[in-house]
């Protein structure tokens, strides 16, 4: 045992290591009292505030990325910080640095709140990537959950209320099914350390009926947030009601740092001979893409439609961790930037035409010569989270089909067949809705009768972000290696 | 320093292309993409040249490695940029690069977004050089798959009224095809690699022959006997690729966005549809689906035949009770595929070189058709069969063309048609003979098929053109003007073409031949369909 002061400096030493989230930290404090104490310079400074926050944190990510390699343990074991962490907690971080470009021009005097919110968020998901303590990977979803549920009312119209409450109702609901997971947990394992050796071999040693339930109870809170059906209900009425630029972040950034815990989690969940928690993954990613496609098939409305799509990518994004296995980790991250670049691409256009009141998919039509950059590079996201070529998308896709197809061979079990079949299936059926907005924008003539207000103010005619992205999807399909061959340099060691 | 010929093919267009997006000026677009296509003639003069030099089934080749790919714990992906032109594909690089040009300059009728037109033509011209060359699965799938965007768009935006109808429809269908493919693209990408730890796991096609390089563990090696519904993996895995090019092709029961998706494209794009991207599913096949698994094909020849007999006959049934031209011809060009279908099914040298011959000259006989087709249009906006007869009284010249190409088409001796489906024929019924390959009836439908052809264009003849002139529609006799200059510029290298084709075989012969001879070694030894 060691002494209290020995526990103190232990903790010291390892505060060095959380720099980042001790940063987003301090950032959050400093946001509450900017927007306290200066309101006359509030929205610039309080952008710039959490601006370089996130930057500060990016780097501080990179150099630790390329300084070491093996995981290491802080405050006794309660976090952990390994490079799969790191890398899945450095997407997070860029999505939310682009999310912050993206919302300059759109966040209105009084939203700022929503900085705080946002970088809320962040640090939630950089903790649930950290966590190695059940009690502390629960802490930190809520962090990520209950801003969720302030964003969803912000706008305090009825509609965003009920989408509020919903959202609200359903994700305490599931906490709390989650922390009672939890507890069968403890009971089963006697521990709450899950990278504890312990843990795993109480598993092994405890593979029955209870385990199960409690394992499913778990696992509904993080599939919850990586809105996986049948957990996605809450989605669609939080994307409608919030402001835009946050339902661009909100519909990535979680979604991203949920699968990285979800990938860890069940890890130290399998075992040799226990039950295939693969199995459970593959029917949940099943359904979602097909509950995903066919509802965002019938939408109307553009985010909407989005939102769909985005339970559609979780799909996706679940076939790609299936095999739990660390040393496909590069197709998850790979796979994950292409879905934060194209969705961005999208909202960009979205948020852009959302403000001279196009808001319905039918109302881009024949907008593609007033839009053509907004639509074009639009146009290259929705291709990519299609998943065809000349997008990076396709390079997604392919290598997550190529990873099923190598799981088939070693385990020829038909399941992994009907998913590869399924998920091909779906991007076609997937292209019915992608290609909707370049359908109207540019096939289509415009409809006369619906008169959109072009407002007074001036707006940026080029889209430099949304190219960038878009040309960042082509060259990461040309050379995919540029990243790829960057991402195996690391470590995937969790333990 | 060599140059890179055969990227110089893909590169010129996409540069075109990207030309054409900066500059402005609205009549500068056409020539443009003019001065690609005569560019890309000249390339091809030179490779012509070169080729006459080289002795070798492969005339020319160009290959580094493009990207890896750690693949988890077993092996490394490795894909590689390969280029490659030989008996196969430098005919119909050849036909392509032709009827890109010609299909250019029918576009003149073009007269709205001018900019956006010509540039997808160019990245469309550039993605046919693609497949017809890339000897990489994944970069041919590339290639293949991105067809699909120039040409929703190039039907969707510049087509008729049902447009939009017809280019969704074309592009799902065709999706569903590429689809199928990329299961297939990732199982063989996952079965053949050389070494161990790590496996480095590529597939171009010529790794087909090579069974050394197929892994053991592999679920698409022969000695895997574990299958689906009773078929075994290597079964479905030529099903999927049968469908898939299948549905390019078009084969019945696939067929039925090609005639929606010509009615309504613009005459050069109808041109380039039915001369050039039909022939990749043919295409595809050939250099694809029977070089990989043939014993499959072989086992499955009847089910080919069969489908290529039903599309033979079906198709022209069709044609005949069609009242628009230019779904007249859709369909005639469905029948007319299906002989590829009956060539391959055939599994003799004869049936594969007429699967290729038909595949060249059904290029440049349906490229007049459609553009025929097209000269009606522009002058009255209407295409109903029915609206017209007698027009050989005041459209002459045009009535010689058109004699020309439906008599092409029908199988006239002389012409390139005949040449074609006299190969295939004959291979149908040696196959059809003592090995019983496919059954006797199939060419004897097939037969029937050519004599529906000839029924439905003779019929045409009569209604339209014979007689005196008469149109149901409200328009001066003088919008029958017969062809311009520019008309003429288009239709004559194609009719000396299709005499040539008919006359003199050996100009392509000698290119096919020895590839032929090369392919049959591979994929149907002598052993293998027991001569």
């Amino acid at each position: 045992m060691t002494g209290l002061a020995e526990k103190i400096q232990l903790s010291e030493l390892s505060l060095s290591f959380i720099l980042p989230e001790i940063i987003l930290a301090i950032g959050i404090v400093l946001l509450v009292f900017t927007i306290l104490f200066k309101p006359s310079t509030r929205k610039p400074l309080a952008w710039t505030i959490s601006f370089l926050a996130i930057l500060l944190s990016i780097f501080l990510i990179l150099s630790k990325l390329s300084s070491y390699s093996n995981p290491i343990y802080l405050f006794h074991g309660q976090l952990v910080q390994h490079a799969p962490a790191l890398l899945f907690i450095l997407v997070c971080d860029v999505a939310m640095l682009i999310g912050l470009l993206i919302s300059l021009p759109y966040i209105q005097k009084d939203e700022n709140v929503f900085l705080i919110v946002l970088l809320s968020i962040l640090l939630g998901c950089h903790l649930l990537c950290l966590s190695a303590n059940w009690l502390i990977f629960f802490i930190s979803l809520e962090l990520i959950a209950i801003p969720g549920y302030l964003l969803a009312a912000f706008k305090k119209e009825k509609k965003n209320f009920e989408a509020s409450i919903k959202y609200f109702v359903f994700g305490s609901f599931i906490s709390a099914l989650m922390l009672y997971g939890i507890s069968w947990l403890y009971g089963i394992t006697g521990t709450f350390n899950f990278y504890n050796a312990a843990f795993n071999e109480q598993i092994q040693l405890n593979q029955h009926a209870m385990l199960f339930i409690a394992v499913c109870l778990l696992l509904g809170g993080l599939l919850f947030k990586i809105n996986v059906a049948p957990a996605h209900a809450w989605s669609p009425d939080v994307y409608e009601g919030a402001p835009a630029p946050v339902v661009a972040i909100l519909s990535v950034v979680p979604k991203i740092a949920a699968t990285g815990a979800l990938l860890f989690v069940c890890f130290h969940l399998q075992t040799r001979y226990g039950v295939r928690w693969s199995v459970l993954i593959a029917y949940l990613s099943l359904f979602t893409l097909l509950v995903g496609n066919l509802s965002a098939l019938r939408q109307k409305n553009a985010r909407r439609m989005m939102a769909y799509s985005s339970i559609a990518q979780s799909g996706f994004l679940l076939m790609a961790i299936l095999n739990f296995d660390l040393q496909n980790l590069p197709v998850v991250i790979f796979y994950s930037i292409v879905f934060v670049f194209g969705n961005y691409c999208v909202f960009l256009l979205i948020l852009h035409t959302e403000k001279n009141g196009i808001e319905k998919i039918e109302d881009y039509a024949g907008k593609g010569k007033k839009y053509f950059w907004w639509i074009f590079s639009a146009s290259v996201g929705l291709i990519a989270l299609a998943g065809l070529p000349p997008t990076a998308g396709f390079t997604g896709k392919f290598l997550i089909f190529t990873q099923l197809w190598e799981q088939y061979q070693v385990r020829p079990s038909a399941l992994w067949l009907n998913l590869l079949i399924v998920g091909i299936i779906n991007t076609a059926l997937a292209l019915f809705y992608y290609i909707k907005i370049p359908y109207f924008a540019f096939l289509k003539e415009e409809n006369t009768a619906v008169q959109t207000e072009t407002t007074s103010k001036k707006l940026r005619n080029f889209p430099v972000l949304a190219l960038v992205l878009a040309l960042l999807l082509i060259s990461l399909f040309l050379f995919p290696s540029m990243l790829m061959g960057w991402l195996n340099n690391f470590n995937f060691a969790l333990r | 320093m060599e140059l890179p010929l055969l990227t110089l093919l893909i590169l010129i267009p996409l540069l075109g292309a990207l030309l054409i997006l900066l500059v402005n000026g609205d009549t500068l677009f056409q020539r443009l993409a003019l001065a690609v296509g005569l560019l890309q003639v000249l390339l091809f003069g030179v490779i012509l040249f070169k080729t006459s030099l080289n002795s070798n089934t492969i005339y020319l080749s160009e290959k580094v490695n493009w990207f890896t790919l750690p693949l988890g714990k077993s092996g490394i992906l490795q894909t590689h940029y390969h280029l490659l032109l030989d008996g196969l594909s430098l005919p119909l690089i050849g036909m392509s690069i032709l009827v890109l040009l010609i299909a250019t300059l029918a576009s003149q009728e073009i007269t709205n977004k001018k900019k956006g037109y010509f540039s997808l033509l160019l990245l469309l011209n550039a993605s046919i050089m693609g497949s017809f060359m890339a000897q990489d699965f994944l970069l041919f799938y590339l290639f293949f798959e991105f067809m699909l965007l120039p040409m929703y768009f190039l039907i969707g935006i510049w087509g008729g009224k049902r447009r939009e109808y017809a280019s969704i429809k074309f592009f799902l269908y065709t999706l569903l095809g590429s689809l199928l493919i990329l299961v297939v693209l990732i199982a063989l990408y996952m079965s053949y690699g050389q070494g161990a730890n790590p496996t480095v796991y590529s597939f171009s096609f010529d790794m087909a022959q090579q069974s050394n390089l197929l892994q053991a563990d592999a679920l698409l090696h022969p000695n895997n006997f574990s299958g689906i519904g009773g078929l075994s993996l290597r079964t479905w895995a030529f099903i999927f690729l049968f469908i898939g090019f299948g549905i390019k092709l078009p084969m019945f029961p696939f067929h039925t966005w090609l005639p929606d998706a010509h009615v309504e494209a613009p005459t050069p794009i109808s041109v380039i549809l039915a001369a050039i991207l039909l022939k990749i599913g043919g295409y595809g096949l050939l250099r694809i689906a029977y070089p990989v698994f043939p014993s499959e094909a072989l086992q499955l020849s009847f089910w080919v035949g069969l489908v290529g007999v039903i599309s033979i006959v079906y198709g022209a049934w069709c044609a005949l009770a069609s009242k628009d031209l230019k779904k007249l011809i859709a369909y005639s060009s469905i029948s007319h595929m299906g002989f590829v279908l009956l060539g391959l099914a055939s599994a003799h040298a004869e049936g594969i070189a007429g699967v290729i011959y038909q595949m060249i000259s059904h290029g440049f006989i349906s490229a007049m058709l459609f553009l025929l087709a097209g000269v009606l249009y522009v002058r009255t906006h209407d295409r109903k069969i029915a609206h017209y007869s007698g027009l050989h009284q005041v459209m002459p010249v045009y009535f010689s063309f058109v004699l020309i190409a439906f008599f092409a088409s029908l199988g006239m001796p002389g012409l390139s048609g005949f040449m074609a489906e006299f190969f295939v024929l004959t291979g149908a019924f040696m196959a059809g003979g003592s090995q019983a390959i496919i059954p006797f009836v199939f060419p004897m439908l097939a037969l029937v098929g050519i004599l529906l052809s000839a029924g439905y264009y003779l019929w045409t003849i009569q209604r339209m053109f014979m007689g005196t002139f008469h149109t149901s529609l409200s328009i001066e006799k003088s919008v029958f003007t017969d062809l311009s200059s520019q008309e003429k510029m288009m239709l004559v290298p194609l009719a000396i073409l299709v005499f040539v084709l008919g006359l003199f075989p050996q100009v392509i012969l000698q290119y096919i031949n020895p590839f032929i001879e090369q392919w049959m070694s591979v994929v149907f030894p002598a052993s293998a369909i027991g001569l």
